[in-house]
């Protein structure tokens, strides 16, 4: 019967034809021997596909590493051992021109009323007297006429009903006649020192009201709290001159000059590309350029961190991105005239097809599954020995493993339960990445009896960190003892860390005035101590946390109860708004800025603003505002060490652990190492800085597998 | 007939704009908000967040925020909240990408069921009938994303084959014949592992049709006359236990997108549902709205289909 | 096959109905045996209630770093203290990544997934139940000139319109994820058959002569509705609610795997599975045991429902006997 001999044979032939595919797939060991540019093709997996690749309309993560030192160069790199060193900008200076306002109102301390040409004399008086260390430095004071300056600014609006809003205007300040005093190095302390040349109160801060127009005038309120930034007596003018380096190209062969700096900074700074970076670059009046290879970036005030800021953004070029370029793309893929109003970078196919001066090209990408870079044979620097990158997206760990077993990618960042077992395998090779990453329980400060001291330390005490590390971590990470990370130099080595001991944070408890009651919680005035620890579903780490966490306290006599949120949940409803008790997160970051302004000053506490916890004191307000003044390196780490030790002694946070994330990798890559001899190499190792990749250009796949062993 | 058709078409267009006016409240009314509100990021300050959050007219009444994406959703240019890119053509390129698996799992489930839910039901009461019963029951009861693991686990530790993605990548230098078997083995795994139940249903479904057909005069008669019994089974009783299958061909279609979530996520399979997935831990809306819609639109036109199906061969049903 | 019906102590029995049932469904044996896996699963859930959280024995939150990922039946070892050794002094089913007991951490599990089971195929019942017999009872009538039954049965296609699992997955994870919002989305999402089910019954009761009787004589509509009817008609739906509860677990699985489950502290089978995963190499009971366990509370359901199916199915009946 003929049906059912095909119901028969059919789904026989189906078996065969899909089992026999087998035998042709390539496993790990013929990979290489199959195609020979595989071992020419470096793979790595993402758990999430990026988003555009531009460094100015994205600063997340994921996005962050696929185009740093690969598709973009940035004007500055941090070293290995996260110094600032040269990279398009071969050098750079940082001078300074500051402006006096003339106060014809004013008397100088000798009775003359004051004009530009008396506080010019009064300047060369000082100078061959209490400002004589100044003289080598000032190298001219000019008289600026009167003038407009127009500016356009952001302000935090709130919003009925507890919301805010940001709103922007342009704001015109009418100057009067200035002094411009020229120097050759920043000098905080300018005004400070002038202030007893000029009379008492000379800089102190004077009615500008009159002198602000605000456009739109509704915008106004939202300003008042910032007059002082739009205009005062005394202005700063950090400059930042770079000199780039001759003869780079695009990857289309564009020369790259100073106008893409002031492009990019432009990009970042127009409101229709919705950058995320703008609040970095808004402190920049503007950038000059006198030469094709001179950048002179002009700053609004004074803020010494800024410079580091070239350290984290890629150039775009200009030739590609600017009003023409877009008004041909637009052409190109006949955008509708109504639509061209509102047509920006972001819009453009620039950002999936992306051309910079890095190391290795754009070739091509397919959305959530890979993306392919190719070397750029041109490029001004050390070449790098891989001929590809293939970036595949693979949104699971236990995947990625598999993965990297089957040999189809080359690394991965493993789980530490997974480093621990891969370690032994003879084809691997794992290292631990150490840098700019914490956990940590946040309190909020606002809600009592987290408001007292004592107890966010006997809870921080009441937590056995040490076998966190130990047991969930496998021993891939080291205590964190307060807000920097402990690779960069702000971190204080010598803060010390909170004990694990239960019996004190009982006692400090006590002396709250908390006793146990007859179920063996702690009460106080008959109210139980009960609260709710949250965090991010989805981290399975942080999940640990949580649940150890709850034990400890449990034990301890706290009656805590947890719960996960989805992340997106998890920030608006309840960290945004701040409407927890306590949470655990984690800090992943800027390790080479010893700015903390974001996270740690009081006016950060605001619902939307990085400052969870409602930390406010004094002391480190003080101390993060002076570290943004003090361009002096050592200083600046002194103060942020200081910092560290008055944060970690208030303990907004429990500061958990910093997490060293171990990364598997094929056993035969290695970094090549001419300069010790033909053929050598070194093994792959982490950076004091904390990097595994930091010499990535270097890093090849030997051929011979026996080297394996070796 | 013509008018039929007409009338219900028109009716399931009422449907559809119903359907999306439900999701996109359920959607938008929902907390959290999109990922490129990346707003734990350091560099960013609270203006930011807002300022973004205002491009994608987030803090627009619903029905503004509706009529946008409609408007977007027609003139093709929907773009996702995440990367802006056009939704439309990144929808097209995954259901490309699903479509293999789709094709593979339903002609697994068709192939196998046939065969072995008829041989259960001939064998009525026999070991073998028993044995099949027991395993359907187990594979509809064993949780898909469990018995992938556990497959997974056997698999990678006995071979080292690569089972993830649909093909391996870095294969680019090998020859055409090795890249078409590489992406026929990719697509083994997952489409076997997500045929599991289809088949365990379907075969049981079978053999209950064909119980009760077997059971009909017809095919009593023909047996009297003396037909050979294959003849009997395949010819007579099997033609006319296949007259309901005819509609299941209309309900295949939603499953392309809900259907395949927990097996694209697993084998990391670059297709619709994966993309669902990602756009609802994103909170991409227009991705997940989109996407809805057309799971809206496949079940309705399954519906159609299956009707019209049914009128075809059916002689006695009349669509009116 | 011919053995119960033929014995003649049976012979004599009036046979209700259920006791007809009964009868058959007793010597289906796959269906017997689900039936005993569910009855000791109710133990086990009771138990578990009581035992994990009414009256402390059995501690699933008990962490034990040092005695992480250890397999079943191995002891604690010595560093352990006494107040936190394992329930029988060792680890039935062995620990998780944390040192929790498997064993106890399952047996909590087992109430929340059974209830979850549980009370979201009550509420699509419910809704079914409600919408359906409405349908089927009121459908003549009137609303905004359109007739009930044709308002209720296109609403009826909108919500089978929906991808489920898709719009599940979107709710869940748009809602904040407590164990109650699961169970209302799934309840919610799977009343359709129901509903059409008990329009379907509605529709041919209404006409059977013991219905007709009862109106003739005059008895109220709901005394009607709820005295003949819905007994009546909730067979079938008992079925099907059977293979639901079944659905709803794997559902509840599913959810959890992907990360929109149920949320700590409640431990449920889904999430003790999703959270081994991880763990796939390092410990596969972590992900072996509660798959297991969800494979055979599952299949427990399903055959019972099979088997009350074929039971209450005449013309099946008919062809068995």
């Amino acid at each position: 019967m003929r049906t059912k001999q095909i119901l028969l044979i059919l789904p026989l032939l189906l078996a065969l034809l899909l089992l026999q595919s087998a035998l042709w797939v390539p496993t790990y060991g013929s990979q290489a021997a199959q195609n020979s540019g595989r071992l020419q093709t470096f793979i790595e997996p993402r758990l999430s596909d990026f988003k555009l690749l531009n460094p100015a309309l994205n600063s997340d993560a994921t996005t962050a590493e696929m185009m740093d030192r690969r598709i973009y160069d940035r004007l500055l790199e941090a070293d290995e051992k996260l110094d600032v060193v040269p990279c398009l900008a071969e050098s750079w200076t940082v001078t300074e021109e500051a402006y006096v306002a003339v106060r014809p109102e004013r008397r100088l301390p000798d009775g003359t009323p004051v004009s530009g040409e008396s506080l010019r004399a009064a300047i060369d008086a000082a100078l061959r007297g209490p400002l004589s260390d100044l003289s080598s430095k000032l190298r001219a004071v000019e008289l600026a006429p009167p003038g407009e300056r127009t500016r356009r600014e952001t302000a935090l609006q709130q919003m009925a009903g507890g919301k805010s809003e940001s709103i922007s205007a342009t704001v015109r300040v009418r100057l009067p006649e200035r002094l411009r005093l020229r120097l050759d190095t920043v000098e905080p302390q300018l005004f400070e020192r002038l202030e007893p040349v000029f009379g008492q109160g000379y800089f102190s801060s004077i009615d500008v009201k009159g002198r602000i127009e605000i456009d739109p005038p509704a915008a106004a309120p939202a300003f008042e709290s910032k007059l002082d930034e739009l205009f005062a007596v005394g202005e700063h003018n950090p400059i930042v001159t770079f000199k780039l380096r001759p003869g780079v190209r695009f990857h289309d062969g564009h020369p790259f000059t100073a106008r893409d700096v002031r492009f990019t900074y432009q990009a970042i700074l127009d409101p229709k590309n919705a950058s995320p970076r703008t609040s970095s670059y808004e402190a920049i009046e503007r950038i000059d350029v006198p030469d094709d290879l001179t950048a002179r970036v002009v700053y609004k005030k004074l803020n010494s961190t800024s410079l580091l800021d070239w350290a984290m953004m890629g150039m775009l070029p200009e030739h590609l991105l600017n009003r023409e370029a877009l008004e041909r793309e637009m052409k190109a893929r006949q955008i509708p005239a109504a639509q061209r109003e509102k047509f920006s970078i972001r819009d453009s196919s620039f950002n999936r097809s992306p051309i910079g001066t890095g190391r290795f090209k754009f070739v091509k990408h397919v959305p959530d599954q890979y993306t392919v870079l190719e070397r750029n044979d041109d490029y001004w620097g050390e070449k790098p020995r891989y001929q590809r990158i293939i970036s595949r997206v693979i949104p699971d760990r236990l995947a990625q493993e598999l993965e990297l077993h089957a040999g189809s990618v080359d690394r991965y960042e493993a789980e530490p339960h997974q480093a621990a077992r891969l370690r032994t395998d003879p084809n691997l090779q794992v290292v631990s990445r150490g840098e700019g990453y914490y956990m940590y329980v946040a309190y909020n400060l606002r809600r009592p009896p987290f408001d007292d001291v004592r107890v966010r330390r006997a809870l921080s005490m009441a937590v056995n960190v040490d076998d966190i590390i130990d047991y969930v971590l496998f021993g891939e990470g080291k205590r964190a003892s307060g807000p920097y990370f402990s690779n960069t130099p702000f971190h204080d080595p010598e803060t010390p860390l909170q004990p694990y001991d239960p019996a004190r944070a009982l006692a400090l408890l006590e002396e709250v005035g908390y006793r146990k009651n007859a179920q063996g919680f702690l009460e106080k005035d008959g109210k139980p101590f009960e609260f709710t620890l949250i965090s991010n579903a989805g981290n399975p780490q942080r999940k640990a946390v949580v649940t150890i966490v709850q034990e400890a306290w449990r034990r301890l006599g706290v009656r805590c109860t947890t719960q996960l949120f989805e992340f997106p949940v998890f920030l608006e409803q309840f960290v945004h708004v701040r409407n927890f008790d306590a949470f655990v997160l984690g800090w992943i970051g800027a390790d080479i800025t010893p700015d903390r302004r974001q996270i740690w000053h009081s006016s950060q506490g605001g619902n939307y603003k990085l400052n969870f916890t409602g930390y406010a004191s004094p002391e480190a307000d003080a101390l993060i505002d002076k570290i943004l003044l003090e361009y002096d390196r050592n200083e600046q780490i002194a103060l942020a060490r200081k910092l560290h030790r008055r944060i970690a002694e208030d303990v907004p946070y429990t500061f958990l652990y910093e997490p060293s994330r171990p990364y598997a990798l094929d056993a035969r890559i290695a970094i090549d190492a001419p300069e010790l001899g033909p053929g050598r190499f070194l093994p792959i190792t982490t950076t004091p800085s904390g990097e595994i990749d930091y010499f990535f250009p270097r890093w090849f796949t030997r051929a011979d597998p026996a080297a394996v062993a070796e | 007939m013509w008018r039929y058709l007409g009338r219900t078409i028109v009716e399931r267009l009422l449907l559809l704009v119903l359907i999306s006016i439900v999701s996109h409240a359920v959607v938008h009314l929902a907390p959290g908000s999109p990922a490129e509100v990346d707003s734990l990021n350091p560099m960013m300050k609270a203006e930011d967040v807002l300022k973004i959050r205002k491009s994608f007219h987030l803090d627009e009444p619903l029905h503004v925020q509706y009529w946008y994406w409609l408007s977007d959703l027609f003139s093709g240019e929907l773009r996702s909240f995440r990367d802006n890119q056009p939704v439309l053509p990144r929808i097209w390129d995954r259901f490309l990408n699903s479509l293999p698996l789709f094709a593979a799992t339903t002609l697994i489930v068709w192939g196998l069921s046939f065969p072995l839910g008829i041989a259960a039901a001939i064998r009525r009461g026999s070991r073998f009938d028993r044995a099949t019963t027991f395993l359907a029951y187990t594979l509809i009861s064993v949780p898909g994303f469990f018995l992938s693991y556990v497959v997974i686990l056997g698999m990678s530790r006995t071979f080292d084959l690569p089972i993830l993605g649909n093909r391996t990548i870095g294969v680019e230098g090998a020859s055409a014949f090795v890249q078409v078997m590489d992406r026929l083995w990719h697509l083994v795994t997952p489409a076997l592992m997500s045929a599991m139940t289809g088949i365990a249903i379907l075969s049981r479904y079978v053999r209950t049709q064909m119980l009760e057909v077997i059971g009909e005069d017809y095919v009593r008669t023909a047996r009297a006359k003396g037909l050979p019994e294959d003849e009997v089974v395949y010819g007579h009783a099997l033609r006319n236990a296949l007259l309901p299958f005819v509609t299941m061909f209309g309900f295949l279609l939603p499953g392309m997108i809900g259907g395949s979530v927990i097996f694209e996520q697993i084998f990391a399979w670059p297709g619709l549902g994966r993309l669902g997935y990602e756009a609802v831990l994103g909170r991409d809306f227009p991705t997940i709205l989109t996407l809805n819609f057309f799971a809206a639109v496949l079940t309705l036109v399954g519906v159609l289909i299956s009707d019209l199906l049914y009128a075809l061969v059916d002689p006695r049903i009349r669509l009116s | 096959m011919n053995d119960g019906s033929s014995d003649p102590e049976q012979l004599g029995e009036r046979r209700t109905p259920f006791g007809e049932v009964w009868q058959v469904f007793r010597r289906d044996r796959l269906a017997m045996t689900g039936l005993v896996a569910l009855a000791v699963l109710v133990v086990c859930a009771l138990l578990g209630k009581l035992l994990t959280e009414w009256w402390v024995v059995i501690d699933p939150a008990t962490v034990r770093l040092p005695d992480k990922l250890r397999p079943p039946l191995s002891g604690p070892s010595e560093v352990i203290g006494a107040e936190r050794l394992p329930e029988f002094g060792f680890y039935l089913f062995g620990t998780d990544d944390l040192g929790r007991s498997v064993f106890a951490r399952m047996l909590q599990g087992s109430f929340v997934s059974l209830t979850i089971g549980l009370v979201s195929v009550g509420i699509s019942v419910g809704i079914g139940v409600l919408l359906g017999g409405i349908a089927g009872y009121y459908g003549e009538r009137k609303f905004l000139f359109v007739r009930i039954d044709a308002w209720i049965m296109r609403f009826t296609d909108v919500a089978l319109c929906f991808p489920t699992f898709f719009l599940i997955l979107t709710v869940v994870a748009l809602l904040p994820p407590s164990i109650f919002n699961i169970m209302i989305v799934i309840g919610v999402t799977s009343w359709m058959g129901t509903a059409r089910f008990i329009r379907a019954e509605f529709l041919s009761l209404r006409e059977r002569d013991f219905v007709l009787a009862a109106r003739a004589l005059g008895l109220p509509s709901w005394r009607l509705i709820f005295r003949h009817m819905v007994p009546n008609a909730l067979s079938p739906v008992f079925v099907s609610a059977t293979i639901d509860v079944a659905r709803a677990v794997l559902t509840e699985s599913a959810l959890s795997f992907l990360g929109f489950g149920v949320q700590p502290p409640y431990a449920t089978w889904g999430n003790i599975l999703a959270d081994g995963r991880a763990f796939l190499f390092d410990a596969p009971w972590l992900f072996l045991i509660p798959g297991s366990a969800i494979l055979l509370i599952v299949l427990a359901f399903n055959l019972v429902g099979e088997g009350l199916r074929e039971a209450m199915n005449p013309k099946l009946r008919r062809a068995r006997a």
